[in-house]
């Protein structure tokens, strides 16, 4: 066999599908599909350092309203712990190299590989810039509360919740950090399942390109 | 202007469907369709359109699109199962084959061939069976010319071998 006739056989192996496009439909397909991708990156976005945003006056508020000085220090370096959530989230983004499939085949793995090490990076991580400084406040929190009479605070809604009992405490943070410990499960779930399986396809091309195995 | 745009986009569709067809019918492997695969390489070159400047020539920037996003997917697809919403606007028709029951055995047989190729060697391959000189095909991976003649001296004996023992 020829190498021509290899070249012929690969060249009509499609021509069994006849291929039509309806531009002026096309053109708008497409255009929808661009805009409610970048929507929904632009909406992701904006709810995660929005929500970030919020959290912070409305613990100031708190901070200011509770009589309680541990749970005032608790909420107050909660908001310590929003601000470095945003940091690190805006620091990620930034990092994060543009998708460029118009770069070589070469440039477009390396480009992909760096993204998705930035993406374990930051999942491997969670514990410091989201776990550690939110569990640490909410305990604090917790624990801080006491008696609102004491302080001559008295009001219906308050009065039902509090004083807490020790117990009830104790519950309250458990609860949490099972939740907290569920984020750090699932975030090194998400790495060994989906991001280190893919750094090792990509590190298997970039091996075959330069080594020939 | 946008009515230029759409028009320049047709034309360059309309002159690379085929190429483009070929490499996602190469790369697609269940659940992955070529269709899904041919609708994604389309997307990325619409969307990327408008900032094409011409630094490199038409067929180069499509080739390196449609390889791109054909190997994206296939690694991704294989960790999700990711559905592909399909647009009414991009039909797929079969058409009666002029292809011979010998040619479509041929043909069977160098995609089973290409698949055994590990993945550098797919995506070489692929570019030089689209006749494509090495020097453009250095361009679109990434490496160097001479590079990729020495690995075509092995990958065409490894391809003919293999598309021998099928046929034969």
């Amino acid at each position: 066999m020829l190498e021509q006739e290899l070249k012929e056989i690969w060249k009509g192996s499609n021509e069994a599908e006849k291929i039509k496009f309806d531009l002026s439909r096309l053109i708008i397909d497409l255009n929808n599909k661009i805009n409610k991708l970048e929507g929904a990156i632009r909406s992701r976005d904006r709810k995660a350092v929005f929500t970030a945003f919020l959290m912070i006056p409305v613990f100031g508020f708190l901070a200011y309203l509770t009589p309680f000085p541990l749970t005032k220090t608790g909420i107050i370096l909660a908001i310590f712990g929003y601000f470095i959530y945003i940091y690190r989230i805006r620091g990620h983004r930034k990092q994060k190299l543009p998708i460029c499939l118009t770069n070589s085949f070469r440039d477009q793995l390396e480009d992909w590989k760096t993204n998705i090490l930035l993406e374990v990076r930051l999942s491997n991580t969670v514990l410091y810039w989201f776990l550690i400084p939110s569990i640490i406040p909410f305990i604090i929190s917790i624990l801080g509360l006491g008696d609102p009479q004491e302080y001559g605070i008295s009001n219906a809604f308050v009065n039902q919740v509090l004083p807490m009992s020790l117990g009830f405490k104790f519950a309250n943070i458990i609860f949490a950090i099972i939740i907290f410990l569920s984020i750090y499960w699932a975030n090194k779930r998400v790495i060994a399942k989906v991001y280190k399986p893919l750094i090792e396809d990509i590190e298997k091309v970039q091996s075959q390109f330069e080594h020939g195995v | 202007m946008k009515n230029r745009l759409g028009e320049d986009f047709k034309d360059i569709l309309e002159d690379n469907k085929h190429k483009i067809y070929r490499i996602c019918r190469s790369y697609a492997k269940p659940p992955l369709e070529p269709e899904d695969l041919f609708q994604e390489v389309v997307y990325e070159v619409w969307k990327s359109f408008s900032a094409f400047k011409g630094k490199s020539s038409v067929s180069t920037w499509i080739y390196r699109i449609a390889l791109n996003v054909c190997n994206r997917s296939r690694m991704q697809m294989q960790r999700k199962n990711i559905k592909t919403v399909r647009f009414e606007s991009i039909q797929f028709e079969s058409v009666e084959n002029s292809f011979n029951k010998k040619q479509q055995e041929k043909s069977e047989a160098l995609h089973d061939c290409i698949s055994s190729l590990n993945k550098s060697d797919q995506s070489i391959v692929i570019l030089y069976l689209e006749d494509l000189p090495y020097k453009e095909i250095a361009t679109i991976i990434g490496l160097t010319e001479n590079y990729v003649a020495v690995k075509m001296k092995r990958i065409r004996k490894q391809l003919f071998d293999c598309i021998m023992t099928k046929i034969n």
